[in-house]
């Protein structure tokens, strides 16, 4: 596990006042005031509508932020397509190798990964490729097919967790480490789960929600870039949502079914307990998240009524200095 | 019992439709067949409603919409393989609030 001058970069340090330009999670004592102070982020947040996506689909993967994302694959529609979006539109950029669904996907708009999935005809795959922001090239499969996992990190340090090897009661805790070049397999998440939200870095990472087996779970775990540890539950058990997130500290799930409900409420995970948050304004299921912890697309999708070509943008509040207490 | 709750129907044109500052005051909610609740007796909902052309709804047309959207998802459900609604669950009826 990380320590905090490794997650930080420097120890906590002694200050005359607060440092200019602290970073979330940073702890310093202020010696003016004779306090521990620490900065961290603001949980608050609100929805606002934003473009509509040129392809209707749900069942995708997003990767990026909220200015720069790419979102790939899906069901009902063109099932390799990609579109990137700029925080004002979207467009439509060259398709996957291999269509599919119910995939994982992660990185930034200019490199991505996307792994797993289940091709139009049900044929659940093992399939991994790269994004360099203009073309999308195979790389070495997974080890284990499967489809509805959930992905963190980076092109060329990423993680793969959870899903079913199909049908879908087939679910598995199985997580592979990408190392740029190879999938390897290492520890198990503790709950088999698939159709999750994912979230986090190779090694800070996050899994929560999803089904066990019908309905759906609430379950969140952290990993630690060796191990999965259970942590607090989502308020709300639901599967097939939103999901993004920069660290295993801070994360929204958004929307996603409430079996048999489409719902648009949102928790944010404040790296000890989820706490909610201001709800989406259409409620939806089956779409694709990308961003960080601030600030985040939702797009495409299915609402109560049909798929969906709408998008929503998480805005939250800047981080917070707050002084530490011991009450 | 007075109402909370009142319903037009406006199409989302995208960025610029609800805004942060709009969500963050005023709790809205989509209903497919481009529905949309708004708290009644609400001065910042009835500027949106101005703001998006929003034709205002009767719950009881409001709700004759969303009945019309839901009960064509759930045919087009019905309508798939086995396989394809083992993986997707059944679009469910919607109750509008007062």
């Amino acid at each position: 596990m990380a320590t905090y001058k490794e997650s930080i970069g420097t120890a906590v340090t002694n200050v005359a006042g607060d440092p200019p330009a602290p970073v979330t999670g940073q702890v310093w004592y202020n010696s003016s005031t004779g306090n521990f102070r620490l900065r961290k982020e603001s949980l608050g947040g609100s929805w606002a509508t934003g473009n509509t996506v040129n392809d209707t689909r749900s069942y995708l993967a997003g990767a990026g932020t909220q200015t720069a994302a790419v979102m790939m694959g899906g069901r009902y529609g063109a099932t390799g397509a990609t579109e990137t979006y700029n925080g004002t539109n979207w467009t439509e950029v060259n398709d996957m190798n291999t269509d599919r669904f119910y995939l994982s996907g992660t990185g930034t708009q200019t490199a991505a990964i996307s792994s797993g999935g289940l091709t139009p005809g049900f044929s659940v795959q093992n399939v991994a490729e790269t994004w360099n922001g203009t073309n999308w090239t195979e790389v070495n499969d997974l080890n284990t097919a499967r489809n509805g996992l959930g992905g963190s990190g980076t092109q060329t340090a990423a993680l793969s967790f959870g899903g079913n090897t199909y049908p879908s009661s087939n679910i598995v805790s199985v997580t592979e480490l990408w190392n740029g070049s190879n999938w390897t397999e290492v520890n198990d998440m503790n709950t088999a789960r698939d159709k999750i939200g994912s979230s986090g870095t190779q090694t800070a990472a996050l899994a929560y929600g999803g089904t066990t087996g019908p309905p759906s779970s609430g379950l969140t775990e952290s990993w630690n870039g060796t191990n999965w540890t259970e942590v607090n539950d989502l308020s709300n058990a639901r599967k097939n949502f939103g999901s993004f997130g920069t660290t295993n500290t801070i994360a929204i799930a958004a929307g996603g079914e409430l079996v048999p409900t489409r719902t648009n409420l949102t928790e944010v995970y404040n790296g000890t307990n989820w706490i909610t948050g201001a709800n989406m304004n259409v409620s939806k299921a089956y779409q694709a998240g990308a961003g960080g912890s601030t600030a985040g697309v939702v797009a495409f999708g299915a609402v109560p009524g049909g798929l969906t070509n709408t998008s929503e943008e998480w805005n939250s509040p800047a981080p917070v200095t707050q002084t530490l207490t011991t009450s | 019992m007075a109402k909370t709750k009142q319903y037009c129907v406006a199409e989302n044109w995208g960025k610029g439709f609800i805004e942060h500052s709009e969500s963050s005051r005023i709790k809205f909610a989509g209903y497919p067949g481009n529905v949309w609740q708004v708290p009644a007796h609400n001065k910042g909902a009835n500027l949106w409603i101005n703001k998006v052309l929003g034709t205002v709804k009767t719950l009881a047309e409001a709700q004759t919409i969303v009945d019309a959207e839901v009960t064509a998802a759930q045919t087009a459900w019905d309508a798939l393989s086995d396989e394809e609604k083992a993986n997707s669950t059944r679009p469910a009826d919607i109750i509008l609030e007062e």
